[in-house]
This record gives structure tokens, C-alpha cells and sequence, in this order.
């Protein structure tokens, strides 16, 4: 019988580049929707994905703890997405968020969105090329590009605090892939997973002072 | 005892977190704790025992701490009391202004974690540690529920993209020792170096989060981040230097960061020549500051980093007394409920302390400003009187600022309008009269911003402890 760990030894072997499809399609699923559930699903998967190239990099319990922490990250924001929906439920709904309700859960700007997720593409893809990552394989130094690039620009484009936060994670996540090549030491991950935990806290702060500041203005 | 510096404001932190409901407790205890540990710091010389209440302290020079090596030097020594005492500063400030202030039990953890970036070798990890102390502070900022966040937002989104370039580059400039032919690493572990200091120090073009945390924050709390965040960030800037020396000795060095230093602070001087919201004006004032400090550093040698050095020990006198009047003002702008014209004449101590304070943030004759500012002038005036002029053109610009920020506060507010009706309106609630505390605080700042300012040589004997230790190649 095999331990969780050969398990995920043997599914990364497997798993390399269809890890690198299944990340690009997560990131895709947070760039275009408009419904935070969705959102955060997205990204418990993209840290699975995550977790298995991180194996082929680090050894796999460090990998199987950075993938724990994201899904903890994910687990805050869902409490949080949660809360906030049961705050905003208890006013009435106007009649524009009556409206969107009823439209499939994808942002209304979802043209450019895709546009958006193209550009990271082509970002990515260039980036990987010609500025090739040092001690990463290929594979690998394009699935940090895709995470910073994607991370990057939703943390530009977004004005929500909980999708700024998920555009930070997410370009976290790509620079924790390559750096954990570069320095395979347990207190770097350790401090990086902080990071993310306390990054993550201070997205939900600020995303519950702003719906707070937001029922007081209306 | 060093890497009690570190652990022990954590620990605090924590179990003042559990009292934070008796808040006048928990303010007294943070604030005695942290003046204690800084008057250690600032007293005791490092290798020699002290004994206190029969305890034996030493500050040795070396130690480790979870198997990390933990650096105590003159210079590092000398920035960790500035971090503690200006600490107590603010968390009685906080306590005095901030209705529903985060600071006194956040800011001690932060404290720590500040020391531990000032202390902690490799550099690598300090760079961890100031992420942590980026996300951590988005608290005490936004404790009032009514700011935007947006500043907060951006201020965490631009701490975040300088890790990567911190961390990187420490292992691209390994790899290059090992392959000294290999100079990209070089030149990419540079522009990194480069590009992340300029997000931590709000250099233009970074420098959109500064005035925008100015206008947002809780003033107490984001005079805190410029004070000691920023006193930290230029600390760990001077230690990339110093451990990196080729860093400095690019020929466009000092060309490439005079014109950093200059764009920086004439932009900020530009933009607080409008009238501007007073929190926004401070973020501008230190936009200057920076600049001013990065056009010292860029000038060779000792005298450069000394200047520097002393500007960041006198910046927080200055910042302290600014976020009183802002605070002050604003609260009572918000009583009012409405704009902050005439509020000054209610209020003559928290208006005094933003004059004096921004005075002495932008250097004015006889504040704690003016003596590195003066040295930075006459060194410039030799070398590129342009310069020098461009630079007494920005701070002419924040001075503008201050003075019609000023004369709003002063100025009679406007009578109400006569109702249609014909009824008389009603006359404004007279606002209560400014705390005892409070006032004595204020005092006591000003006395110490003009006696620095009177006696300049308090903070140049610091800072020329700081330079000798960080002196770069001429």
C-alpha cells in the first residue's frame, strides 16, 4: 500500500506538463468569473496543481505543507466570501444586483478578461523562451511566469480587495515555485507560507472594512 | 539578550493583544516596554554587562536564533532604540488620538519583527520578515472602518513585488561566485536590487502608495510606517550596500540614484503646492524627505550615509508631531461634518504640532530637520548648484503646501446660509476643548524637535556612529 507522499511522488512524475494545463485552466477560471465561489474553488485546485510541480522541485512533504497552507489560505477566504455575502443579504438587493443574479457567473467586462488571460498567456510563453528561469525545467519556469504574469495583472485590474488578495497569492505562488529551486531551505518555505497566511489576513481585513464602509455609505 | 530584542516585543505583543479591551493598560504597558528596551539600546554598549533588577544583561555582538544568525553592530544598535523610542511615541500618541486604534498591540510585534530585519543575516530573510511586517501593518492602518482601503491595498500590493527581487537576487549574486564569468547574473541581481528599493521607498514612479496611505490611513498609524518601516528599509538598503560593495561602485551609481533621489522629491514638492488633504500633504512631505535622503547617498563616501542617516533619526520627531495635528484635525473636521475650514481655531495644539512638525519634516531653521538638510545644501551648493537649487524648490513647494493647509485651518468658517424660510439656522455645537494629555505631549515633542534643532550635534554623533560602520567606497 503506498503512503500519501510516494502517492504524490508518483502523480507529479505523471503529472508534469498536464499539471502546467491544469494550472492555466484554474487561472483562466479566476481571471474570467465574477462569482468569489468560483474563485476560490479555482484556486484550491490551482494550488493542487501547484503542490505537484513543487514536488518535482522540493521534497514532497514540503510540498504536501505548501500545498496545506494554500488550502488553508482558501479556506479563510471562503469563511470570508461567506460572511460577506451574509452581510450584504441582509439589505434588499437593488434591482442592478437582482439583475446580475440571474446572469451566468461570469464579470461583465468578460471580453476583456479574456483578452487579459491571452496577453498572460502570450507573456508567459515569451517569457519562458527568452528569459528562460535558472534551475527550473522548462516546464516549470512557465508555470511561475503564468502565476506572477496572472497574479500581476488581476491585482491590477481588480478593485475588490478579496480578488486584489487572490491576484497577490497567486503571483506568491509563482515566485515560491521558482525560488523553492533556488533555495530549498525549510525556514525560506516556512517564512513564504507566513507570508501568504498573513497576506491572506490582511485581505480579509480589508475586504470586510470595505463592505462595512460600503453599508454606511448607502 | 539580542535575540530577546526580537522575541520578547512578540510575546508582549501577544498578551497585549488579550487586553487590548483596557486599553489604557495596555497602552501604558506597550509604551513603558518599548522606552525601556530603547533606552537599553540607546545606554548600554554592546559586549558590556548591565545588571537591572538583578539580572545581568549583555548585548553581545553575535547570536543565533533558530539556527539564523542574529547581528548586533553600532549602527543597528543605534537604529533599534530610534525604532523603540519612537515606538513609545506613537503608541501613546495612538492612544490619545485614535478612537479605534490597532497599533499598540500590532505595532509591538512589528517592532520586533523590524528588529529582526535590522538584525538577521543572511539578508534574505530580512526580506521575509519585512513582507510579514508589510501585511501586518494593514492593520493598525486601516483600523478605522470608514477609510478606503484602497491605500492599504496598494501599499500591501508594492511591499509584495519587492520580495521577489530581494530574495532572487541574494541567490543570483551566489551563483555568480561561483561562476564569476557569468556577469547577466550580475547585472539582473542589480536592476532587482534597484527595482525593489525604489517599491520600499516609494521612488518615482513607485511612489503612488505613499501620499495615497497618507490620505487613508489612520494618521498615528501611517506616520508609524514611514518612521519605522522606513528608517528599517533604509537600514537594510545601507546593509545591501555593505555587503555588496560593487553595488556603489557602478560608475552610474551615483548619477542614477541623484537623479532617482531628485525626480522623487521635486515631484512630491510639485504635487504638495495644492491645497491638499492634510494626511495626502505628509505623504508628499516624505516623498521629499526620500528624495532628499537618496540625493545624500548618492553623494561619495562617509558624509553621504551620515546625512542620510541623520535625515531617517529626524524624521520621526517630525512625523510624530504632523500625525498629531492630522488626527486631531480630522476628528474634529468629522464632528463637524464638514470640511476642515476654520477647525484650527478650536484646536490651537494639534494645529501647532502640524506646523512645527511639518516645519521640521522639511528641514526648517531650528528644527530637528534642518542640521542634515543644511550639511546636504552646502555639499550640493560646491558640487551641482543645480541640483541644489531644484531641491530648495521642491521643499519651497511642500512648504506652500503646509502654509495654505495653514491658512485653511485658521481661517473663519463660513456662517451657515440663511434658510429660505427666514428661520436663523442653527449655530454649530462648540467642539470640546483639546485633552490636558494631549497638549502636554505636543509640548514636550516641540521642545524636543527645537532642541534638536538647537543642538544638532544629539542626532549627528548618532548618525556618525551609523556612517562609520556603513561608509561606502568614495
Amino acid at each position: 500500500m503506498e503512503t500519501p507522499l510516494e502517492l504524490i511522488n508518483r502523480l507529479s512524475l505523471l503529472a508534469a506538463m498536464p499539471a502546467v494545463f491544469g494550472l492555466l485552466i484554474a487561472l483562466g477560471m479566476i481571471l474570467v468569473t465574477r462569482r468569489w465561489q468560483i474563485e476560490v474553488l479555482a484556486l484550491v485546485l490551482l494550488y493542487f496543481f501547484v503542490g505537484l510541480l513543487h514536488s518535482r522541485i522540493i521534497r514532497p512533504e514540503v510540498a504536501l505543507v505548501k500545498a496545506l497552507i494554500g488550502w488553508l489560505v482558501c479556506l479563510t477566504l471562503y469563511v470570508t466570501g461567506r460572511y460577506l455575502d451574509e452581510r450584504s443579504g441582509k439589505r434588499k438587493p437593488g434591482m442592478q444586483e437582482e439583475r446580475l443574479r440571474w446572469l451566468p457567473p461570469l464579470a461583465a467586462d468578460t471580453p476583456l478578461r479574456i483578452l487579459v488571460l491571452l496577453v498572460v498567456v502570450v507573456i508567459a510563453y515569451l517569457g519562458s523562451v527568452y528569459l528562460p528561469l535558472p534551475q527550473v525545467a522548462a516546464h516549470v519556469g512557465l508555470a511561475c511566469y503564468l502565476l506572477a504574469v496572472g497574479g500581476l495583472l488581476l491585482a491590477g485590474i481588480s478593485e475588490e480587495p478579496l480578488r486584489v488578495g487572490i491576484g497577490l497569492l497567486l503571483f506568491l505562488s509563482g515566485f515560491d515555485l521558482f525560488f523553492g529551486a533556488l533555495e530549498p531551505s525549510l525556514v525560506v518555505a516556512g517564512l513564504l507560507g507566513a507570508s501568504n497566511f498573513f497576506i491572506a489576513l490582511a485581505v480579509i481585513f480589508l475586504a470586510v472594512t470595505h463592505a462595512v464602509a460600503q453599508e454606511e455609505s448607502a | 539578550m539580542t535575540a530577546m530584542l526580537v522575541l520578547l516585543p512578540i510575546v508582549m505583543a501577544g498578551l497585549l493583544f488579550l487586553l487590548r479591551r483596557w486599553r489604557a493598560v495596555s497602552v501604558l504597558l506597550a509604551t513603558a516596554f518599548s522606552l525601556a528596551l530603547g533606552l537599553i539600546l540607546l545606554w548600554v554598549p554592546a559586549g558590556e554587562p548591565l545588571r537591572l533588577f538583578g539580572l545581568e544583561i549583555v548585548l553581545s555582538g553575535e547570536t543565533t536564533l533558530l539556527g539564523r544568525t542574529l547581528v548586533l553592530n553600532p549602527a543597528t544598535q543605534a537604529a533599534g532604540a530610534l525604532l523603540f523610542l519612537s515606538g513609545a511615541v506613537f503608541f501613546f500618541l495612538d492612544w490619545q488620538l485614535e478612537r479605534e486604534g490597532l497599533l499598540v498591540p500590532i505595532g509591538l510585534g512589528l517592532l520586533g519583527l523590524l528588529v529582526g530585519v535590522l538584525l538577521v543575516r543572511p539578508l534574505i530573510y530580512a526580506a521575509l520578515l519585512l513582507e510579514l511586517v508589510a501585511a501586518l501593518t494593514v492593520f493598525p492602518i486601516h483600523a478605522d472602518p470608514r477609510s478606503p482601503v484602497r491605500a492599504g491595498l496598494r501599499y500591501l500590493t508594492f511591499f509584495t513585488l519587492a520580495l521577489p527581487g530581494l530574495m532572487v537576487s541574494h541567490s543570483l549574486l551566489d551563483l555568480y561566485a561561483m561562476a564569476p564569468d557569468q556577469t547577466q547574473f550580475l547585472y539582473v541581481a542589480t536592476a532587482l536590487i534597484a527595482f525593489s528599493f525604489a517599491l520600499l521607498l516609494g521612488v518615482v514612479p513607485f511612489h503612488l502608495w505613499v501620499p495615497a496611505v497618507g490620505r487613508d490611513g489612520s494618521p498615528v498609524a501611517v506616520a508609524f510606517l514611514f518612521s519605522a518601516t522606513g528608517g528599517v528599509v533604509w537600514f537594510l538598503l545601507l546593509d545591501y550596500l555593505r555587503a555588496y560593495p560593487w553595488l556603489s561602485g557602478y560608475a552610474e551609481w551615483s548619477t542614477a540614484v541623484s537623479a532617482l533621489g531628485m525626480a522623487t522629491a521635486v515631484i512630491g514638492g510639485l504635487l504638495a503646492t495644492a491645497r491638499q488633504e492634510p494626511g495626502r500633504l505628509m505623504g508628499y512631505m516624505v516623498m521629499v524627505d526620500t528624495g532628499l535622503m537618496l540625493v545624500a547617498l548618492a553623494q561619495a563616501g562617509r558624509v553621504g550615509v551620515e546625512l542620510g542617516v541623520a535625515m531617517i533619526l529626524a524624521r520621526p520627531w517630525g512625523l510624530a508631531l504632523m500625525a498629531a495635528g492630522v488626527a486631531g484635525l480630522r476628528s474634529r473636521g468629522s464632528e463637524l461634518g464638514r470640511d476642515l475650514t476654520g477647525v484650527g481655531l478650536a484646536a490651537p495644539w494639534t494645529t501647532l504640532a502640524l506646523a512645527v512638525g511639518g516645519l521640521s519634516l522639511l528641514g526648517f531653521p531650528a528644527t530637528a530637520g534642518f542640521a542634515p538638510r543644511w550639511g546636504l545644501f552646502r555639499l550640493l551648493a560646491h558640487s551641482d548648484p543645480v541640483m541644489a537649487l531644484l531641491l530648495l524648490l521642491a521643499v519651497g513647494g511642500a512648504l506652500i503646501g503646509l502654509l495654505r493647509q495653514l491658512n485653511q485651518f485658521l481661517q473663519t468658517p463660513p456662517r451657515p446660509l440663511e434658510r429660505l424660510d427666514g428661520e436663523t439656522p442653527a449655530e454649530e455645537t462648540p467642539l470640546p476643548a483639546e485633552g490636558f494629555l494631549l497638549a502636554v505631549t505636543i509640548l514636550v515633542l516641540a521642545v524636543g524637535v527645537f532642541g534638536l534643532g538647537l543642538f544638532p550635534q544629539l542626532l549627528s554623533d548618532a548618525a556618525a556612529g551609523a556612517g562609520a560602520y556603513f561608509a561606502l567606497s568614495p
